[in-house]
C-alpha cells in the first residue's frame, strides 16, 4: 500500500470542474428537472469533476489528523449540494468497501462557520468495518458521500446564560461542535465542560480543550478518567453526584447537555430526578455500531413508519410477521427471488434463511420474505 | 405434453439436486465484491458513452455514414442498457452493493415498460411460475400459441405475422403485458381495473416517446428528421434483438411446460427442476453473452435470478455438471438452432394439434421405427 497522504497538496479543483459547477446548477433548475434522469446526469457530471452531482453530497477529504489513541479527524469539503449543519446534529457518512456501500452516522465536531468544511472525528472500534476502513484506507483527496445534517440535539436558542456539558468518550463530538461554535461566536455563556474517557490517551481534543480553556475565561474544563489513575485536579471514575458537586455549585440553574454511552445518560437522568432539578438534562446516547444476535427469544419488531411495535418471533420471516401485525408490505414470490418485498432495515440483526448468514448492518436493504429477526429489529415500514 | 429428455427424479433426488444448487448459489453470493461492482459500473460506462456517441453522430445524421453509425451505436447502447444493465439491476442482482444507482427498487430503464410493471410481470410472475400453463403469462404473452398444451383458436393462424410485429415493437408488447388485456377480453379482469392500471403505463410511454421522438429531434434543430428516424430504427434494432434472445429462453424445441397442479406440492428442489426444464441456453462468445444480458445463460438466470449475471458463465459449468449427474437435459444450442426451434413452434402451433388421423399416422411411424418415442414429461412425485 502506498503511503497515505494526510495533508492536502493541491486543493484547487480542475478548471473543467469550476466551469461545470454553474452548469450543474443551471441544469438542476426546477423547469428542467422532469427531463433529467439523475443517474444519467450524475454520470456525465462525474466525468467533469469527481464531486459534481445533481443532488448527492460528495465530499473530498481535505485533511486527516490524529486526535487521541485510535481517533482520527477527517476534514471534509462537501460540494454545493450541502446545506450546512447546526452544531450537535449528525450526518450519515457513506463509503464503499469491497463493492458494498456502508453508512454510519457521525456528529461533526467542528463549528459550522469554519469555511464550509465538515470535520468528522472517528474512533476506531475493534472489528469495526467502517471505522477500520476510514482509519486504514481513506486518504486525502478521496471522495466520500454525506447526507444532509439532521437531528434535534442542538444548542438551545437563545443560548442559556449557564451551560453544563458532559461528554463521555467519542460522545464529545457534538458537544465539541457546540463549544467551538459558542467560542467562535464570542458568546459569553458560562460553560462547565466535563470530558470523560478510559485513560488520558483516550481523551479526544484534550490539547485543544486546554488551549481553549486558557484563552476563554468563561470555559471551565474538567477531565475525568474511568480506567486509569487521575492526576491531581481531575475526576476519577465514572460520572457521579460527587463529581457534579465538585465541578458546579449551581447545577439547578444550568442547562445540561450530555452525550456519551447509554450508562452515562442514565446516571445523569437518575441524578437529576433524584435531586429534583427543574430543568431535565438534554442528552444523546450513541448507539453501538453493531447490534448482535440475542439469545433470548424476547425480541421487539418496530415498524417505524407505521409507529407499530410488536413482539417478534425469531422463527418466522419478517414478511409474515409484518402481515400478522396488520401491515401490507409489497411482496411477490415469497421465496427470495423477486425482490418485491425489499425493505430498508434501520437497525437490528436478521438471518437470511437461504444462506444462513446473519447481518447486523444499520440501514441495509433486506428481503422480508427470507429474513428472520435474531435481535430487536426496526424496519422502514 | 412436450416429451421430456430428462429422467424422472425421486423425491430424495429432487431434494439433493436442490441442495447442491443452494450450496452453489451461497458460494457465489459469499464471494461477491469489488470485481462484481466494477463489472456493473463498466457496463454502465459502456451504456453511457455509446449513447452519447450514438446521439452525437445522429446530430450529424445529415451525412449518411454518420446516420448509419449513430443509429447502430444508439441501438447497441439501448440493447446493453436494457439487457445487461436494466434487466439485471431490476432483478436485484446488484442490490447487495446498497448503491441506489444499481438498486432494483429505484432503477428505471430506457424502455417503454415501466420498471414497476416489469418487476411485477417478469420478476415475480414469470420467474416464480416459469412455464406453468395458466400462471406464467410469458408463455405466449397471452396471445401466441407455442405449445400443444395451449388451446388452439382460429386467431392463432395469424400468429406468424403477429410475431413479426411483436418483434418489431417488442418494448410496446412488454409495456402492455402487465395490464393483462387478454384476461380483460376473456372477462376475467374488469375494464375498470384495467383503466385503473393504465395511467402509469401511459406516463412511462409518454416519457419514452417524448425523449426519442420530440426532445432529442428538437435539440437537433434542422436535423430533426434524421435524428427522429435514427432513434426509431435504434429502438427497432433493440426490439428485434431482445425478442429473439427472450424467445430463445423458453420457447425452443425441448423446453417443457407444466400444469398448474405442480404448485400444490412443489418443493424448493422441484422448483429448481422446473426452472431447468423450462429454460434453454444459447452458446456464444463473451461479447454475445454481454449483448444478450447473459440471457444466453437462461438456465442459470432462472435458477438464480438475483445472482449477478457476470457470474453466470462460471456457474454454468457447475450447473451443467450437476444436471448431468441427475440425468437432466441441459438445453443448449447455437443461437441459430435455438431460434430455428422457436420459429418452428410459432409456425407449427399456429395450426391445431394433430387430428386422430394424423395421430394414427405418427403412431404407425413410431412402430415402424421411423421416429423414436420419448417419455412424456412428468415432474417426479
Amino acid at each position: 500500500m502506498p503511503p497515505r497522504r494526510t495533508h492536502s497538496t493541491a486543493a484547487n479543483p480542475s478548471p473543467l470542474a469550476s466551469f461545470a459547477a454553474p452548469l450543474t446548477r443551471l441544469l438542476a433548475a426546477p423547469v428542467l428537472r422532469p427531463f433529467l434522469d439523475e443517474r444519467v446526469f450524475d454520470f456525465y457530471a462525474s466525468q467533469l469533476g469527481a464531486q459534481l452531482s445533481l443532488n448527492r453530497i460528495l465530499a473530498r477529504v481535505e485533511a486527516i489528523r490524529p486526535e487521541a489513541r485510535d481517533v482520527l479527524s477527517f476534514v471534509l469539503r462537501p460540494n454545493t449540494n450541502w446545506r450546512g449543519f447546526r452544531p450537535g446534529q449528525h450526518v450519515q457518512l457513506t463509503v464503499e468497501i469491497d463493492g458494498v456501500r456502508h453508512t454510519r452516522v457521525y456528529s461533526p465536531s467542528n463549528a459550522p462557520a469554519a469555511g464550509g468544511t465538515v470535520t468528522l472525528t472517528v474512533k476506531r472500534h475493534p472489528g469495526g468495518r467502517v471505522s477500520g476502513y476510514l482509519h486504514e484506507r481513506v486518504a486525502v483527496g478521496d471522495i466520500v458521500e454525506l447526507s444532509q445534517a439532521f437531528g434535534d440535539f442542538v444548542l438551545p436558542d437563545p443560548v442559556p446564560a449557564k451551560l453544563l456539558m458532559i461528554a463521555g468518550g467519542s460522545g464529545i463530538t457534538p458537544l465539541m461542535a457546540m463549544l467551538r461554535d459558542l467560542l467562535a461566536r464570542a458568546i459569553d455563556t458560562d460553560i462547565v465542560f466535563a470530558h470523560y474517557a478510559h485513560t488520558h490517551r483516550d481523551l479526544i481534543f484534550a490539547d485543544e480543550l486546554v488551549r481553549l480553556g486558557k484563552r476563554h475565561p468563561n470555559l471551565h474544563l474538567h477531565f475525568g478518567v474511568t480506567a486509569a489513575s487521575a492526576l491531581p485536579g481531575e475526576l476519577s471514575g465514572r460520572f457521579s453526584g460527587e463529581h457534579l458537586d465538585r465541578i458546579v455549585s449551581d447545577p439547578a440553574e444550568r442547562r445540561t447537555l450530555v452525550c456519551g454511552p447509554r450508562g452515562l445518560l442514565d446516571t445523569v437522568d437518575a441524578l437529576w430526578e433524584d435531586r429534583g432539578y427543574p430543568e431535565p438534562p438534554c442528552g444523546e446516547a450513541f448507539t453501538p455500531a453493531v447490534m448482535s444476535a440475542t439469545d433470548t427469544p424476547e425480541i421487539v419488531l418496530r415498524f417505524a413508519r407505521s409507529f407499530t411495535d410488536v413482539r417478534g418471533d425469531t422463527g418466522v420471516p419478517l414478511l409474515v410477521q409484518a402481515e400478522t401485525a396488520g401491515l401490507r408490505p409489497r411482496s411477490g414470490c415469497r421465496m427470495g427471488i423477486c425482490h418485491s418485498c425489499t425493505c430498508r432495515k434501520q437497525s437490528g440483526a436478521v438471518k437470511n434463511l437461504l444462506s444462513g448468514a446473519i447481518t447486523a448492518e444499520p440501514d441495509e436493504d433486506i428481503r422480508l420474505c427470507i429474513s428472520v429477526p435474531v435481535s430487536d429489529v426496526t424496519l422502514d415500514l | 405434453m412436450t416429451p421430456s429428455l430428462s429422467r424422472p427424479l425421486s423425491r430424495e433426488e429432487v431434494a439433493a439436486f436442490g441442495a447442491q444448487l443452494d450450496e452453489l448459489r451461497n458460494r457465489i453470493l459469499a464471494a461477491l465484491g469489488e470485481d462484481d461492482a466494477r463489472y456493473v459500473r463498466r457496463v454502465r460506462d459502456a451504456v453511457r458513452w455509446s449513447e452519447l456517441g450514438g446521439r452525437a453522430l445522429l446530430f450529424a445524421g445529415i451525412l449518411p455514414p454518420a446516420w448509419v453509425l449513430g443509429t447502430l451505436l444508439l441501438g447497441l447502447s439501448k440493447i446493453l442498457e436494457n439487457m445487461e444493465l436494466g434487466h439485471n439491476v431490476m432483478h436485484g442482482q446488484y442490490d447487495w452493493m446498497q448503491d441506489p444507482e444499481f438498486h432494483s427498487q429505484t432503477y428505471d430503464w430506457d424502455n417503454a415498460c415501466s420498471a414497476a410493471a416489469w418487476r411485477h410481470s417478469h420478476n415475480y410472475q414469470h420467474h416464480t411460475f416459469t412455464n406453468i400453463l395458466g400462471r406464467d403469462r410469458d408463455l405466449g404473452y397471452g396471445f401466441l400459441r407455442l405449445f400443444p398444451e395451449q388451446p388452439w383458436h382460429p386467431a392463432h393462424l395469424l400468429q406468424p405475422p403477429v410475431s413479426l410485429l411483436l418483434a418489431l415493437g417488442f418494448e410496446w408488447g412488454v409495456a402492455l403485458h402487465d395490464l393483462e388485456l387478454e384476461r380483460g377480453l376473456r372477462g376475467e379482469k374488469s375494464l375498470g381495473q384495467i383503466l385503473k392500471e393504465l395511467p402509469p403505463v401511459l406516463r412511462k410511454a409518454r416519457r419514452q416517446l417524448l425523449k426519442d421522438y420530440a426532445i432529442f429531434p428538437l435539440l437537433a434543430g434542422p436535423f430533426f428528421l434524421p435524428v427522429l428516424g435514427g432513434n426509431f430504427v435504434a429502438n427497432v434494432i433493440r426490439n428485434v434483438w431482445a425478442f429473439a434472445i427472450i424467445f430463445c429462453g423458453h420457447f425452443t424445441e425441448h423446453v417443457e411446460t407444466f400444469p398448474e397442479s405442480v404448485l400444490e406440492t412443489e418443493t424448493r428442489g422441484a422448483w429448481y427442476v422446473r426452472q431447468l426444464k423450462g429454460s434453454s441456453n444459447l452458446n456464444g462468445g463473451p461479447l454475445f453473452h454481454v449483448l444478450s444480458g447473459n440471457l444466453g445463460y437462461q438456465i442459470e438466470h432462472h435458477l438464480f435470478p438475483n445472482v449477478p449475471a457476470n457470474r453466470y458463465a462460471e456457474i454454468a459449468v457447475e450447473v451443467k455438471r450437476i444436471a448431468g449427474e441427475y440425468g437432466q437435459h441441459y438445453n443448449t444450442g447455437s443461437f441459430a438452432r435455438q431460434l430455428g426451434g422457436v420459429m418452428k413452434r410459432i409456425l407449427r402451433y399456429a395450426l391445431p394439434n394433430a387430428t386422430p388421423a394424423r395421430r394414427a399416422v405418427s403412431v404407425i411411424a413410431e412402430k415402424l421405427g421411423l421416429v423414436h418415442g420419448v417419455r412424456s414429461s412428468s415432474l417426479a412425485a
